[in-house]
C-alpha cells in the first residue's frame, strides 16, 4: 500500500512545495458555496525554511497585490 | 412601593409541585431549568413536528397536544389544559408568544383551579387593547407620546396644536397606512404646505383627509423596563434594556443597562412603568416599553404582559433568576428583593441567533443541524461570561412551523466595552452546520462601529443597510495572515514527508 502522503488530504495541488505552496481563502460563511466569488488564491514561495514568503494574491477585492511576509514566533516570558 | 389589592388577585400561598410548560425550543427549556432547581416537577407538552425536541427530552413528562400546526397544539387552549389535568399540573407557565397573553386561556386555567404564572386575566385584557391602555395610562400620569387625534379638523386649530406640541412633528393621515398622508414638520412656517399636501394625498388614497399629529422623536430608541409586582401590592423594578436594534420591528440585539442612562432618568422611568403596572393590578412578570428620545424624554409605547424574550439581559446585571421571580409570586410568595435590595453589575448583551438567511431577505431556513457548538474553551471564555438559551442540539431538525429563532447568546462584562468584546468571541466561537443562521450578520452588528459608539436608534440597521450588508472585504493584511498559517502548516508537511513536489490546498 502506497504511504498517504500529506497533499492526500487535500483538494488539488501541485507547484515546487515547500518553497512554493498555493492556497485558497475564503470567508467561512462561504466556505459551502458551489462557486464564490470571494475565494482569494495565494501563491506563497520562499527560498528556505527560515525565509519569508513572497505572497502573491489572485481574486477577490486583493487581486494581483503582492507582499512579503512572515509569521514570528510569540516569546513567550516565565514570571516569577 | 404599594397598591391597594385587588379582588381577583390570586389567593396567597399557593403550591404546586408540578409545572407544564405550554411552550417550546428554547424557553421551555430555560423555564424547566429552573424549575427542577425549585424541585419542581416538569411536564412539556408538544406538536407532532417537536416529538424529538430538547425541550421534550430534558422534562421528567411529555404530553403530545396535537399535529404540527401551532393553532391545532400549543395555540389549542383546551389540549393544554387537558395536558395539565392529566398529569396533575398544578400550575402552567406559558413562556412567550403562543398563549402568554392570551386572557381566554387564563379564565380556563381558573376555572380548572390551575395556576397561570402571569398576571390576572383582567391585566392583560387592560393592556391588549391598545388605545384604551394609552388612555388609561394617561390617567395614571404615564408619558405618551404627544399629539393631537381630535375631530376638529379645521386648519389654524391643528397648526396650534402642532405649535403646543413643539416641532419637528409627524403629519398622520387618520385612515393612513403605508406612508402615505404621512410628513415630518420641521417648523411652524413650514406646516401648511405640509398639511396642504398631506390632505391631497390622504383624500388620494384613502378618500379621507383627517389628519393626526404626533411629536416626531429625531432618534428614538427603544428602552424598555423590566417591572415585577406581587398579590400583596408590592412593585419593584429591575433595571431598563435597550433593544433598539430591530430589523422589521424584530429584536435582534439587546442590551442592559440602556447605555447612557443617568440615575434619575432611570429611577424616573422606573417609577412610571411601577405606575403602569400597578394601576391595571398588575401580578408577575411585566415588561413597559418606552421610546426615549435624544433629550432624554421618553414615552410609553405598550405593556408586554409575559416574560420577555430578552430577559437573560436583566439576569445577568442583576444576579436574579426571573423565572424563579415568576414562580415565588405566582406561590403567592412576597417579592423576593425590595426596590432597595435591587443592583446593577456590569453590563450584558444578547444576540438573537435566528435560522434565516440574511442574503435571502432573511428567508427562514430549515433542515438538520449537523453540528451546533459552542466552543468556549477555545475561545478562552468562562461559562460566567457567557450563557446560551438553547432549544436545540446538534443532530436536531429545525422545521418550518415555528419562530425560526434557535437560541440566544448571552453575555455579561464588566463594562460595555468587555462585554462587546466578548458577545464577539462568543459568536465567533458559535458553530453552527446544516442550516443557514444569521450569526454572520450578528458578527456585523456587533462590530459595526456605530453599535460600538452606541449611535442607537429604533432605525440602526435602516441606517447602516450598506455597510451591515455589503459583502464583506478584506484587508490584504488579513489574507496574508490567513495564509501565512495555511503555509506554515503545509511547508512542514511537505519538508517531513516529501520535498519536491507541490500542493494547493484549501484552507
Amino acid at each position: 500500500m502506497r504511504k498517504r502522503l500529506p497533499w492526500d488530504r487535500h483538494d488539488g495541488f501541485r507547484l515546487n512545495a515547500p518553497h512554493t505552496i498555493r492556497i485558497a481563502l475564503c470567508d467561512p460563511d462561504h466556505a459551502k458555496d458551489d462557486t464564490s466569488d470571494q475565494i482569494v488564491v495565494v501563491e506563497g514561495t520562499r527560498s528556505s525554511g527560515a525565509a519569508p514568503w513572497q505572497l502573491t494574491f489572485n481574486g477577490g477585492n486583493v487581486d494581483g497585490q503582492t507582499l512579503k511576509a512572515s509569521l514570528q514566533q510569540l516569546q513567550v516570558m516565565q514570571l516569577q | 412601593m404599594t397598591s391597594e389589592h385587588s379582588p381577583e388577585q390570586k389567593p396567597q400561598h399557593v403550591r404546586f409541585d408540578t409545572l407544564l410548560v405550554a411552550n417550546r425550543g428554547e424557553i421551555a427549556c430555560r423555564v424547566m431549568r429552573t424549575a427542577r432547581r425549585m424541585g419542581l416537577k416538569t411536564v412539556a407538552v408538544y406538536s407532532d413536528a417537536d416529538a424529538n425536541a430538547r425541550h421534550v427530552r430534558e422534562a421528567d413528562e411529555a404530553v403530545r397536544i396535537g399535529p404540527a400546526a401551532a393553532r391545532d397544539s400549543y395555540l389549542d387552549v383546551n389540549a393544554v389544559v387537558e395536558a395539565a389535568k392529566r398529569t396533575g399540573s398544578g400550575a402552567i407557565h406559558p413562556g412567550y408568544g403562543f398563549l402568554s397573553e392570551n386572557g381566554a386561556f387564563v379564565e380556563a386555567l381558573d376555572k380548572a383551579d390551575i395556576t397561570f404564572v402571569g398576571p390576572p386575566a383582567s391585566a392583560i385584557a387592560a393592556m391588549g387593547d391598545k388605545s384604551s391602555a394609552k388612555a388609561r395610562m394617561h390617567a395614571a400620569g404615564v408619558p405618551l407620546v404627544p399629539g393631537y387625534h381630535g375631530n376638529d379638523q379645521d386648519d389654524a386649530l391643528l397648526k396650534a396644536e402642532a405649535d403646543k406640541i413643539g416641532y419637528p412633528v409627524m403629519l398622520k393621515a387618520s385612515a393612513g397606512g403605508g406612508g402615505k398622508g404621512m410628513r415630518v414638520v420641521e417648523s411652524t412656517e413650514a406646516f401648511q404646505a405640509a398639511l396642504d399636501g398631506c390632505r391631497r394625498e390622504s383624500k388620494a388614497a384613502f378618500g379621507d383627509d383627517r389628519m393626526l399629529i404626533e411629536k416626531y422623536l429625531v432618534q428614538p430608541r427603544h428602552v424598555e423596563v423590566q417591572v415585577f409586582c406581587d398579590s400583596h401590592g408590592n412593585g419593584v423594578y429591575l433595571f431598563e434594556r435597550d433593544c433598539s436594534v430591530q430589523r422589521r420591528h424584530q429584536k435582534v440585539l439587546e442590551e442592559a443597562p440602556a447605555p447612557g442612562m443617568t440615575p434619575e432618568l432611570r429611577a424616573a422611568m422606573g417609577d412610571a412603568a411601577v405606575r403602569a403596572a400597578q394601576e391595571i393590578n398588575y401580578v408577575g412578570a411585566g415588561t413597559v416599553e418606552f421610546l426615549l428620545d435624544a433629550d432624554g424624554s421618553f414615552y410609553f409605547m405598550e405593556m408586554n404582559t409575559r416574560l420577555q424574550v430578552e430577559h437573560p439581559v436583566t439576569e445577568m446585571i442583576t444576579g436574579q433568576d426571573l423565572v424563579e421571580w415568576q414562580l415565588r409570586v405566582a406561590m403567592g410568595e412576597v417579592l423576593p428583593l425590595s426596590q432597595d435590595a435591587l443592583t446593577i453589575t456590569g453590563h450584558s448583551f444578547e444576540a438573537r441567533l435566528y435560522a434565516e438567511d440574511p442574503e435571502q431577505d432573511f428567508l427562514p431556513a430549515t433542515g438538520t443541524l449537523t453540528r451546533f457548538a459552542l466552543d468556549l474553551e477555545g475561545a478562552g471564555l468562562g461559562t460566567d461570561q457567557v450563557r446560551l438559551d438553547s432549544g436545540v442540539e446538534s443532530g436536531d431538525v429545525v422545521s418550518m412551523h415555528y419562530d425560526p429563532m434557535l437560541a440566544k447568546l448571552i453575555v455579561h462584562g464588566v463594562d460595555r466595552n468587555a462585554a462587546l468584546a466578548t458577545l464577539n468571541r462568543a459568536l465567533a466561537a458559535l458553530d453552527v452546520q446544516g442550516v443557514v443562521t444569521n450569526r454572520a450578520f450578528l458578527q456585523r452588528l456587533s462590530t459595526h462601529p456605530g453599535f460600538k459608539n452606541v449611535e442607537l436608534d429604533t432605525r440602526f440597521i435602516e441606517r447602516n443597510e450598506a455597510t451591515l450588508f455589503a459583502p464583506r472585504q478584506y484587508r490584504v493584511e488579513e489574507y496574508a495572515s490567513a495564509a501565512l498559517i495555511g503555509l506554515g502548516q503545509l511547508a512542514h508537511e511537505c519538508e517531513s514527508d516529501s520535498p519536491g513536489i507541490g500542493m494547493t490546498a484549501f484552507v
